[in-house]
């Protein structure tokens, strides 16, 4: 569906920031179906997002979007959901995703946004108190496919999409600015859920009155990386982005390691983030240091760092910002309170680090720093449009148009958080003489993990004192060694604390999982005269304790790595040696060795194949392997052969070998034109000969030429520098590694496709003994599916007989026939066999 | 040794309840199993196609292959069928798997001819 094509590297930074003059953001909308259609009109064919899938990054441009949403409207008046229904998300950012949340808009269903870590109880409170009718989801995520209800999957919509005609939809205008537009819950799974109503007035004014302090220019892209089901995101991440014509990149995966090769690959100026993410980036950062033996110079450039101009600490760390990309200029916080140390650090890499707040019920900005005005430790000064002031306590309460109107059927809630129109946040604050605010302490003890994801203490000390027979607990995010950990002070009891853990857990969300128990020294916590607990005290202590602790251990990742090792082993961490064997040794059967692969790519953000920890392998092994982690295997396409002059020359050379082979060959066209105009394809052929290359080339009309690039045997023409280079410079030839580096090829693939260019490939592996068409080997399925592009069959018939495989010159002069089918739109969904399968049919019958 | 083939073995037996929590990370559940596997997402279910795969390790002696390259479908009478989709593999020549399930677990036979 969207469109393919070439897109030019943005070039930014402060040249953009000169352009911005030139920027018109959107303006004058009421409603969210108003402002998808404004920014559609504005921006048309600009490109809104990148969806970085493993392999290839698909361009969807305004008008993508537009058309998606048309199509899903169809879709949903087909599935009977109508104007007033609710519908749950729960599923990964994308772009479907957004089409999903526009479709909602224009035709006034309300949207119930859920986090992917939602466990299926939580999932079907929900679906009972807001009676949602329907929940969209991906098919990976097993807490809602688990709930017994219609499911929508994002992952079927392309291929479900394309049998609604989009011409005749329209939108609803009966839509008004009051009306409610999404339900946000922001509880996690043992509480009641606390469902905020959103009209589409809350959400524009927010949008207008952000938009009136940030602006950007139209060259930016920003990465998501916080959940669309969070507020921050989708008024940060992609209203605003939309306003200005910014350009949103969605990775497919959120771990730090990725998302530098993204922030690189994407060249990406922007991040939204909470602070608990640009730890881990930081941690990536400082885990690089060290493995190059650099960690005393950044330590050193850290310090002298603050004294120089942004200029030259951007210099300075230039080799730190080159893993990041060059190109990432700002970063906005929120979600939770930004660590001095932290923003420091990112300050003094040249990257300015903008800390902003809001609560949901706020949808969700009050304020922001921002290019102007910014100052260290503040949240930035109040949006306008919303007012702000404090009580005598220092509670901040806000008013203002972007404020929700209450909380879904619980009136006792809506009446004491919303007092006479004014929100009570529940933080307390300070506003200086220059209309900065500061946070001063936070009245919910919230936990925010890197993704963005909310964790209520409350909620796992429910289950922890209800589950575990523990009198009182205390659950807060320990800080250890950089990291955030779910720990759970509690006061003695018969339980021993891993038993704890393990009762406590069973009843737990995935993100809510206690990491660790502390067992509180004293008999009780210090109270308060009414018996309320002092969390702060306790907290603090707990600190403490770890804080000694920690400087013990041997080095962070060794000892961090033992710890899950123990965790996933149910050893005690005395048993678990440096060459221990994790499967003879631990007794790590296969479920315990993905269990650990995913336990290593939470707590530490990077990604783990489940192939490297196998039955050879000692815990000496895995702490080299998470600690050099390589950087992915890094696949260079070369660029010289597809500039211009170079594809110019290959044109005239093709030309002339041409006009050479007409001595003994003759090449007829047959079957459909083929114009690479709605490609780029995946051309796939029978191959006879050595001449089945040029024959194709031959009958593609110039333009079609330019951008063809041939996959070639790696063994046969790579072996020799002499034939790769020539097969380079003559059909524009990437190697295909015939014996299995399969990641290899589909990189070039993927590379090949986004920049717009088709690929011609034979299937069966090698050319045919006998004249008849061999089996194709199984890569082609994979390959079609990975990439997600239609594929033409191209039948050649005649070179066997002229110049079969085995013979040094051409046997015979004679014809051949070169006959092009029609593009046929894999099914992500089908199996590599089956589509390997339908594709050599359709090639035979062809 | 039958025209030259070899016939090769594997089994797996595991627990449903493991699976069910195994399949909570949907990063995990993405590195073992293909969409299509799963259409019918229930724990016991994806025990049986998990312990498929595991014995179809067990019996070519891999064990750093990727779960991706094995592929477990149903026939329309709802006999499983394991599909081998990886040119790294040695050639099979014909492959057979049967499932069954009891008392919360799920156990897999795979046949291999080589």
């Amino acid at each position: 569906m969207a469109l393919y094509c070439n897109y030019a590297a943005p070039d930014y930074d402060r040249i953009g920031l000169i352009l911005m003059s030139q920027v018109e953001k959107i303006t004058g909308y009421k409603t969210l179906s108003d402002f998808l259609t404004k920014a559609c009109e504005k921006h048309g064919q600009n490109t809104l997002f990148i969806e970085n899938r493993r392999y290839r990054n698909i361009i969807w441009t305004y008008d993508d979007l537009l058309r998606t949403v048309r199509a899903n409207i169809a879709y949903f008046n087909n599935l009977g959901i109508k104007k007033g229904d609710k519908v749950i998300i729960c599923a990964p950012n994308g772009p479907y995703w957004v089409s999903m949340y526009f479709t909602c808009a224009c035709m006034g269903v309300v949207l119930v946004p859920l986090d992917m870590g939602s466990s299926s109880d939580f999932i079907k409170k929900t679906i009972s108190i807001t009676k949602s009718k329907y929940i969209i989801t991906s098919r990976f995520i097993a807490s809602a496919n688990l709930v017994e209800s219609d499911k929508i999957f994002l992952e079927d919509m392309e291929v479900e999409l394309r049998k609604y005609p989009v011409a005749k939809v329209k939108f609803d205008d009966s839509i008004k600015a009051d009306d409610v537009f999404e339900i946000v819950f922001s509880s996690g799974s043992t509480g009641d859920p606390k469902g905020i109503l959103l009209t589409h007035k809350n959400v524009c004014a927010n949008l207008r009155s952000l938009s009136k302090m940030l602006s950007f220019p139209k060259n930016y892209r920003l990465l998501s990386i916080v959940p669309l089901s969070h507020m921050l995101e989708q008024t940060g991440g992609l209203l605003c982005p939309m306003t200005w014509g910014v350009s949103v990149v969605y990775p497919y995966a959120v771990k730090p390691k990725v998302i530098a090769n993204i922030l690189r690959e994407q060249k990406i100026t922007l991040i939204l983030a909470v602070p608990a993410f640009l730890q881990l980036l930081r941690n990536t950062i400082e885990r690089t240091a060290k493995q190059t033996g650099k960690s005393r110079q950044l330590n050193a450039a850290m310090a002298t760092a603050s004294k120089l101009s942004k200029s030259a600490r951007r210099l300075l760390f230039k080799q730190v910002r080159n893993q990041l990309g060059r190109h990432v200029t700002e970063v906005y916080i929120g979600g939770a309170h930004l660590d001095y140390g932290l923003e420091n650090f990112w300050n003094n890499l040249g990257i300015s680090v903008y800390q902003g707040y809001g609560l949901t019920e706020a949808s969700p900005l009050i304020s922001v720093n921002t290019r102007k005005n910014n100052r260290a430790y503040s949240v930035g000064k109040i949006l306008p449009g919303v007012k702000a002031k404090l009580t005598e306590e220092g509670e901040i309460l806000v008013k203002g148009d972007n404020i929700s109107q209450g909380y879904l059927n619980d009136k006792a809630n809506t009446k004491s958080t919303f007092k006479d129109g004014w929100l009570h946040t529940g933080d307390i604050g300070k506003i200086d003489k220059d209309g900065y605010l500061y946070i001063v302490g936070r009245k919910k003890n919230v936990i925010v993990g890197p993704s963005g994801m909310n964790i209520y203490p409350e909620d796992i000390e429910r289950v922890v004192r209800e589950e575990a027979g523990v009198k009182d607990v205390v659950v807060h995010g320990l800080e250890h060694d950089s990291d955030i950990v779910i720990t759970a002070v509690v006061l003695k009891s018969d339980n021993k604390p891993k038993d704890i853990i393990e009762i406590a857990n069973r009843r737990l969300a995935s993100h809510q999982k206690i990491q660790k128990v502390i067992v509180w020294p004293d008999d009780d916590f210090p109270r308060t005269p009414t018996r309320k607990t002092l969390r702060n005290e306790v907290i603090e202590k707990s600190q403490q304790t770890v804080d000694v602790k920690g400087k013990t251990a041997a080095s962070p990742i060794s000892h961090r790595l033992i710890e899950i090792l123990a965790e996933v082993s149910k050893l005690p961490v005395e048993k678990i040696k440096q060459n221990s064997n994790i499967v003879d040794d631990l007794g790590l059967d296969s479920i315990r060795r993905l269990e650990l692969v995913s336990k290593i790519e939470d707590t530490m953000g990077i990604e783990v194949s489940e192939t490297a920890i196998n039955y050879g392998v000692k815990v000496r092994d895995l702490i080299k392997l998470v600690d050099s982690q390589p950087s992915a295997t890094i696949v260079k396409v070369p660029k010289w052969n597809n500039l211009y002059p170079v594809v110019t020359l290959r044109l005239v050379l093709q030309g002339v070998v041409f006009t050479a082979f007409r001595i003994f060959q003759k090449v007829d066209t047959d079957g459909d034109k083929l114009d690479f105009v709605g490609g780029p394809y995946i051309l796939i052929a029978n191959h006879q000969s050595n001449l089945d290359a040029p024959s194709i080339v031959k009958s593609l009309p110039v333009s079609a030429r330019r951008q063809l690039a041939v996959a070639a045997a790696k063994d046969y023409f790579y072996e020799n520098k002499l034939t790769a280079f020539l097969s380079r410079l003559m059909f524009n030839a990437f190697p295909l590694d015939r014996k299995g580096n399969l990641n290899e090829s589909l990189t070039y693939f993927g590379k090949a496709l986004d920049k717009g260019q088709s690929i011609l490939i034979f299937p069966e592996g090698t050319r045919t003994l006998t004249g008849e068409m061999n089996e194709f080997r199984k890569g082609i399925g994979i390959i079609a599916k990975e990439m997600g592009t239609p594929i033409v069959p191209v039948k050649i018939s005649g070179n066997y007989e002229i110049f079969p495989k085995g013979s040094a010159f051409p046997k015979k002069i004679g014809k051949t026939t070169v006959k092009f089918g029609k593009p046929i739109h894999v099914s992500r969904y089908d199996t590599h066999d089956a589509i390997t399968d339908e594709l050599e049919k359709i090639l035979k019958e062809l | 040794m039958i025209n030259g083939l070899r016939a090769r073995i594997g089994c797996d037996i595991v627990s449903i309840d493991r699976v069910d929590q195994l399949i909570e990370n949907p990063d995990t559940v993405k590195k073992i199993f293909h969409s299509t596997e799963l259409e019918r997402f229930t724990a016991e279910h994806l025990s049986g196609i998990f312990a498929v795969k595991e014995a179809g390790f067990k019996a070519l002696g891999l064990s750093d292959t990727p779960w991706l390259s094995f592929e477990v479908n149903y026939e329309s009478s709802g006999k499983p069928i394991l599909r081998i989709s990886n040119d790294l593999l040695p050639d099979t020549a014909s492959v057979d798997c049967s499932i069954s399930h009891d008392g919360g677990m799920a156990m897999a036979t795979v046949i291999i001819m080589l």
